[in-house]
């Protein structure tokens, strides 16, 4: 990209990365001090209030894919478009409740893989392991890549150097300051994110004629303005289910649901979701301005970050830049930490076949975070794929997770079998449908696979669980966590 | 080097024998290479699959003739050539189309034949969407700084647009309706059922991981201690 026909230059880019960055550091090396043990590490000492449990759920669901996907799925598909990526919201609703379900079937659980294999065994935990590895690194190299692309749109910086940078100084932080890192940053991003959204939204509402765009919608495109849009209906379940699954099955809004305090689960859930719900219809709106302002898109997932600043100038540009990083970070970070937990408990500890010491533990949780910082660097230097191709790839395996979660939360019926099954094969089915319709049919036809496969098991194959096991502690963690309670009233 | 015996305790050791038993052998056994071997090789399945998919999109991408223009048909430099379509209807009514570089423009333009401007801007590819079924003559104007048209050319080809049938989707929107009409109801039916069970007891498992124990609930007092105490560390 020519430096000369970007918005702001690559100086001044340069100059807010490097502030950002050293802002996000030094915060999350103030707030990981608190992190004593591993379980201050891993889940912020499992007390997480109101406030930052709402702001962290709001922020991590607030990624750079709803900054600019958003706005794509509008330009693509129209105000159901716009619509469809909203429901992703419904997601945190479903969850609220099921959150404090979690807390207290498992009060010192860490990882949704350890609920999964307590659940189902081995047969239920490995499809599902490699489920959430995999959805972590697509969703990991998916927003890497935003980063980049957003750098080298608004100001030039090289996508490389953009990249590089969003994702090293996430790892930083997040290696120094673990969870309570995570969580502490979330808080004052999603703050600047909500602030930038609305003063983005309002000054653009305040320059551009909503006639003019209706006129040139139904000129020019008139199928994004059309109530019967075809592939917009397919996609509006779609992704309503692909929301779904992402945040059940996800460690991400897991270790969440384990950090926050008894009973603030379901309340900072629901909030989360009513706070974000109109996040992408502002969003999408900057989509569907774009032909009536006479802006000419090559790249559909650069449109919103294109339109709010070639409106507002360069004024508008820094404060896409600004929330844009926000988004990026918050939600990096958030997956940088609960995917390390995943390989800490969930791979390296069983591998090691018992508990680990707590500064194993942590040192194995910070070689997991450089590792996958690491591994997303070197597939999204690659730059390969649009942004919905990268993360929709992810959507028929997590649509398929729905039900054994589900399922495995509230019913001693559902068995091992059931979950296996309905995970392989609504995976298949899902990505056998991406290739052969699109991406905006893979996880509705997925998640409906696994559900019919689930429900026909489960009947014809009853189990009876018995739900106190998943309550059930190793003595040395009991006493390593009542040890660790103590320490920290002493400490703080 | 470790024995087959040794080998094969240890895959034992691995295998949860019994859903909820947790294995709490020590963990200081020596079996570090063979552990940093699996460890390794699931680092590597993950890069590995991850570099299949991320290659795949690449191969699709350079496949798709409507993404990367074939520089053989670059006829001249001095022409605008326009990356041909593969005549398959696009049924989602969006599509990028994409252009050879002209030396002499400054920005480009994409005109449907009835006059409607679809594209203005600076680079040699347009992301077009939101159309109706039809066929689409298209023609991509090179303008140079004054505004004036330098170079032209059309799709040799008209870009056909022909959207799913209302069957597929009005099946499709049915069937994602009930299975969230269902998993609604699941949850709120297990979060009801959940509510009104009786309190937990909390349960150990023992060192072999082969019974249960269940502990007696703590006191009130230190339940009320251990409360207030949450309250006051609480991070707000």
């Amino acid at each position: 990209m020519n430096p000369s026909s970007t918005i702001i230059s690559p100086a001044t880019g340069y100059c807010l990365l490097a502030l950002f960055s050293a802002l996000w550091i030094y915060l999350g090396r103030q707030w990981g001090k608190r992190a004593k043990s591993y379980e201050d590490y891993a889940v912020a000492g499992r007390r997480v209030g109101l406030a930052l449990g709402t702001a962290t759920a709001v922020a991590t669901w607030i990624t750079s894919n709803t900054t600019m996907l958003a706005p794509q799925f509008a330009l693509q598909l129209g105000v159901w478009g716009a619509l469809a990526y909203s429901t992703a919201s419904f997601g945190l609703f479903a969850f609220a409740p099921m959150s404090g379900r979690i807390r207290d079937l498992m009060p010192d659980g860490f990882t949704a893989v350890e609920f999964v294999k307590r659940r189902y065994g081995k047969a239920g935990s490995v499809p599902f392991l490699f489920i959430s590895l995999f959805y972590a690194l697509t969703w990991l190299v998916s927003m890497s890549m935003a980063g980049g692309k957003l750098l080298e749109v608004l100001s030039g910086v090289p996508y490389i150097v953009g990249m590089s940078v969003v994702l090293g100084v996430c790892t930083i932080y997040t290696l120094i300051g673990g969870m309570y890192a995570v969580i502490g940053t979330d808080f004052i991003q999603s703050l600047v994110i909500l602030v930038g959204l609305i003063v983005a939204a309002v000054a653009v509402m305040l320059q551009v004629d909503f006639e003019t765009i209706h006129t040139h919608l139904l000129e020019e495109r008139p199928m994004l303005l059309s109530v019967f849009f075809p592939a917009a209906l397919m996609a509006l379940f779609n992704n309503m289910l692909f929301g779904f699954g992402e945040i059940f099955h996800s460690n991400v809004w897991w270790s969440r649901a384990f950090a926050m305090r008894d009973g603030v689960g379901p309340k900072a859930y629901a909030l989360g979701g009513l706070i974000w719900l109109p996040v992408p219809i502002v969003a999408g709106f900057l989509g569907l301005a774009a032909p009536a302002l006479g802006i000419g898109v090559s790249h559909p997932d650069t449109v919103g970050p294109m339109v709010a600043s070639s409106l507002l100038g360069v004024g508008g540009a820094v404060l896409v830049f600004v929330v844009v990083f926000c988004s990026l970070a918050s939600s990096i970070d958030s997956l940088l930490a609960a995917t390390s937990d995943l390989i800490v408990n969930d791979v390296f500890e069983p591998l090691r076949g018992g508990n680990l010491r707590d500064r194993t533990k942590r040192r194995v949780g910070a070689f997991s975070i450089v590792s996958l910082g690491c591994l997303a660097w070197c597939v999204a230097s690659l730059n390969i794929g649009s942004l919905a191709t990268v993360l929709f790839f992810a959507g028929p395996m997590v649509g398929s997770c729905i039900w054994p979660i589900v399922g495995g939360l509230y019913f001693r019926r559902c068995g091992s079998l059931a979950a296996c099954l309905s995970m392989i094969l609504g995976s298949v089915t899902g990505l056998i449908a991406y290739f052969a319709i699109g991406w905006f049919t893979a996880s509705l036809i997925g998640a409906t696979v696994s559900g019919i496969v689930f429900g026909v098991v489960t009947w014809v194959k009853p189990t009876r669980f018995d739900f106190q096991l998943l309550r059930a502690q190793k003595p040395e963690q009991r006493d390593l966590s009542q040890t660790n309670k103590l320490t920290d009233g002493v400490i703080h | 080097m470790q024995s087959a015996e040794e080998f094969s305790r240890r895959r034992r050791c691995f295998r949860p024998s019994t859903v909820g038993k947790i294995r709490t052998q020590d963990s200081s056994n020596g079996a570090r290479p063979f552990q940093i071997i699996v460890l390794a090789r699931v680092y590597a399945s993950i890069v590995f699959l991850a570099f299949s998919f991320l290659t795949r999109c690449a191969a699709s991408e350079v496949a798709d003739p409507t993404i990367h223009l074939d520089a053989t048909l670059e006829r001249s430099r001095h022409e605008l050539v326009i990356e041909p379509l593969d005549g398959s209807p696009y049924r989602e009514g969006y599509l990028t189309l994409r252009w050879s570089d002209h030396p002499r423009t400054s920005r480009y333009r994409v005109v449907g034949s009835n006059g409607t401007i679809y594209y203005e801007g600076p680079n040699a590819e347009a992301f077009l969407s939101g159309l109706k079924d039809g066929e689409y003559r298209l023609a991509v104007e090179g303008l140079d700084s004054d505004g004036s048209v330098v170079v032209r050319s059309s799709l040799e080809e008209g870009l056909i647009v022909e959207h799913w049938s209302s069957t597929l989707v009005l099946t499709l929107l049915g069937t994602g309706g009930l299975v969230v009409s269902v998993l609604a109801i699941l949850i709120v039916w297990g979060t009801r059922l959940s509510s009104i069970s009786p309190p937990a007891t909390s349960v150990a498992l023992c060192d072999d991981g082969s019974s249960t124990e269940e502990l007696s609930p703590p006191s009130t007092s230190q339940a009320e201690l251990t409360n207030a105490d949450r309250d006051k560390e609480s991070l707000q």
